[in-house]
């Protein structure tokens, strides 16, 4: 088994995202009201529900860019609205992100961009950083594609980028924003299988925002369903439970892409 | 232990172990100490590399394991990559087997005096050649405007002329006061000594409607609004809007460039006669104060003195000056490339160009107006 021999990965039951009554709130309007949950390291953990029922703004919670309006988040320990600036950066050192658009920086190219966290937080010389921007970019495929700028990348391409840069510093926890996005199928999938394999062979944590019913089916192995009318988390479990048993027509409907019955 | 052991095998073939725990912590001081060890070993020699009973925390061991395949590459060496440990395994598996297979030297890129001096040579030509299309595109986008006045954005001309005209008044106001206030008091010294002290107003009043004004006005402009013009349109450029509106049938230059030189082009004369009122103002200031020239003295020395010319003169530059200012801010804007940097990029470019060309083509005009006799 290839995920046994990794690097000391802990205990599987230890807690590294945990969400306690988090509120959200643009304005005076509530999006997501007092929700809890909890990512245990080694997992697949993803996060699904319909358009603007506030995944991606939970995920913007889970990553420290939004402070919430009440309840807290704690990755890796800490909570990373009231930690201070050095605790925060070595927390994000730790993880990784994968912005919907890539989110690579269009005046570098390819490689720089991946090498920039690398040459940014461990001092390792340049000839040794260049290796590891390539390993890094190998690992998502995108090897022969080093020295182009983001605009000369297809979508697909620049979102493995983003990949391989936000997996520059090895994470532990690893955070996709909707990965299949603005992907054709067969794109799509490759990006599952990348993450199935990086979690696979390296155990690195994934959070992942979603409402693609395939890549759900693929990848996740724990997931949770947020609603927008319900304001927050309408079922829980693995995708098959939450297809097949889950009392709520709207979540067995959001499995079999139907529309609700109205009784 | 060292962390890093280098045996020889009875073939001949050296070995080296990477040994015990490896982090980007500690991946530098082992790097240095792999590559001394390669740096004995004649070429054409076998060399192994083996991390079996490395303990590495992260992607380090694996670095170290590309390192050591390029650099015994360069040295002529014949590497091979022994036994590894289940985390640098994983990793170069993830990579592909074609990783190994071969190294990419590291090369600073870097062109060749020749070939950079014909680089420059090239772009040079190609910029003047866009610039030419752009200054006659507009040309003809303007005859249009003037032959479809309908179709012409008014409301959003009134709102660029607050924005670059009515709200750079107080910045023009103070800078032109001082501008005449310093040209005043350094010239009043001199005067003095030739008892010559009322053509401090010759001076004042001359140098601002004819040069200082317009000038002042001008270059404040262009660091105002030029440079603003070429980020808001380089912005559009790079997020595609300018695709956008081209792809709705909306000419980008009608809709956006064309609004912002008519606009510039109308606000900048209103600032540049603004700027000689506030520069005159600052000149008899000093006037009053150093030479004791009462404010009638002044104003009726400079009514004898600054004719209509010079005034028209001044606001005839300004509508040149403004066209240039607008332009070029619109130019470089849609010429914007290359993401941020780009924007950034154009913007200078817009500052810099525009203050030469103003200045250029001030100069320009007073070779013009003298040998037109204009003077």
């Amino acid at each position: 088994m290839p995920g046994g021999a990794s690097r000391p990965v802990g205990d599987a039951s230890e807690t590294v995202v945990e969400v306690k009554d988090l509120t959200v709130r643009f304005g005076s309007r509530t999006i997501l009201d007092r929700i809890s949950l909890e990512v245990r390291r080694g997992e697949i953990f993803v996060i699904l529900g319909g358009s603007g029922c506030g995944k991606t703004t939970l995920l913007r919670h889970i990553i420290g860019l939004r402070k919430p309006e009440g309840g807290s988040v704690r990755v890796l320990g800490v909570d990373l609205a009231k930690a201070g600036d050095t605790e925060r950066d070595a927390v994000r050192r730790r993880t990784g992100v994968l912005f919907q658009s890539g989110a690579l920086l269009k005046s570098m190219t390819l490689d720089e961009n991946v090498a920039l966290p690398l040459r940014e937080s461990t001092g390792l010389p340049e000839p040794f950083i260049r290796e590891l921007a390539r390993l890094k970019l190998a690992m998502v495929g995108l090897e022969h594609a080093a020295g182009f700028l983001p605009s000369e990348l297809s979508g697909g391409m620049q979102k493995r980028g983003g990949l391989a840069r936000a997996i520059a510093l090895d994470p532990e926890i690893l955070f996709f924003d909707e990965p299949g996005a603005g992907l054709d199928p067969v794109t799509s999938l490759e990006l599952d299988e990348l993450i199935l394999g990086l979690n696979q062979s390296l155990g690195t944590t994934m959070v992942v925002v979603t409402h693609e019913l395939q890549s759900i089916n693929k990848i996740a192995q724990r997931a949770i369903m947020l609603d927008g009318e319900a304001k927050g988390i309408i079922a829980e479990g693995t995708p098959a439970e939450m297809r097949e048993n889950s009392p709520l027509p709207k979540v067995r409907a959001f499995f079999r892409r139907e529309r609700v019955q109205e009784t | 232990m060292s962390p890093l052991e280098s045996e020889r095998a009875p073939d001949g073939t050296l070995k080296l172990c990477l040994r015990g725990p490896i982090g980007f912590r500690t991946a530098g001081p082992l790097r240095l100490e792999m590559i001394a060890a390669l740096s004995g070993v004649p070429s054409g020699s076998r060399i192994l590399l083996d991390t079996a009973t490395a303990e590495p925390s992260d992607s380090a061991a694996a670095g170290l394991v590309l390192e050591f395949l390029r650099a015994s590459r360069e040295r002529g060496l014949v590497p091979s990559v022994g036994d590894l440990d289940p985390v640098t395994r994983n990793f170069l598996d993830l990579a592909g087997a074609d990783l190994l297979r071969s190294s990419q030297p590291v090369v600073i890129p870097g062109l060749g005096l020749v070939e950079g001096a014909g680089r420059f040579v090239l772009d040079a030509l190609r910029e003047t050649g866009e610039t030419i299309a752009f200054v006659g595109r507009v040309t003809l986008s303007m005859f249009w405007s003037l032959r479809h006045p309908r179709r012409v954005r008014w409301g959003e001309i009134a709102f660029l002329v607050q924005r670059s005209g009515a709200e750079a008044l107080p910045i023009v106001a103070l800078l032109s006061f001082l501008v005449g206030l310093t040209t005043a008091f350094s010239a009043a010294v001199q005067l003095r000594q030739f008892g010559a002290d009322i053509f401090i107003a010759d001076l004042v009043g001359i140098g601002m409607t004819r040069e200082l004004g317009p000038l002042m006005a001008a270059i404040l402009l262009t660091g105002r609004s030029g440079s603003a013009f070429a980020a808001e349109i380089g912005t559009m450029k790079i997020s595609d809007e300018i695709d956008a509106l081209t792809v709705m049938g909306i000419r980008p230059l009608g809709y956006l460039v064309m609004p912002r030189i008519f606009a510039v082009m109308l606000a900048l004369p209103l600032l540049s006669l603004f700027a000689d009122v506030c520069g005159i103002a600052g000149g008899m200031t000093i006037a009053g104060l150093s030479l004791n020239l009462t404010p009638s003295a002044f104003l009726g020395q400079l009514r004898n003195v600054v004719g209509p010319w010079d005034v028209f003169s001044g606001v005839l530059k300004s509508v040149v000056f403004g066209m240039l200012v607008a332009g070029v801010g619109c130019h470089r804007g849609m010429r914007t490339e290359g993401g941020a940097l780009g924007v950034g990029r154009s913007t200078t470019a817009s500052v810099v160009s525009g203050i030469f060309l103003i200045v250029l083509a001030d100069a320009l005009f007073v070779v013009l107006f003298h040998y037109l006799g204009l003077e």
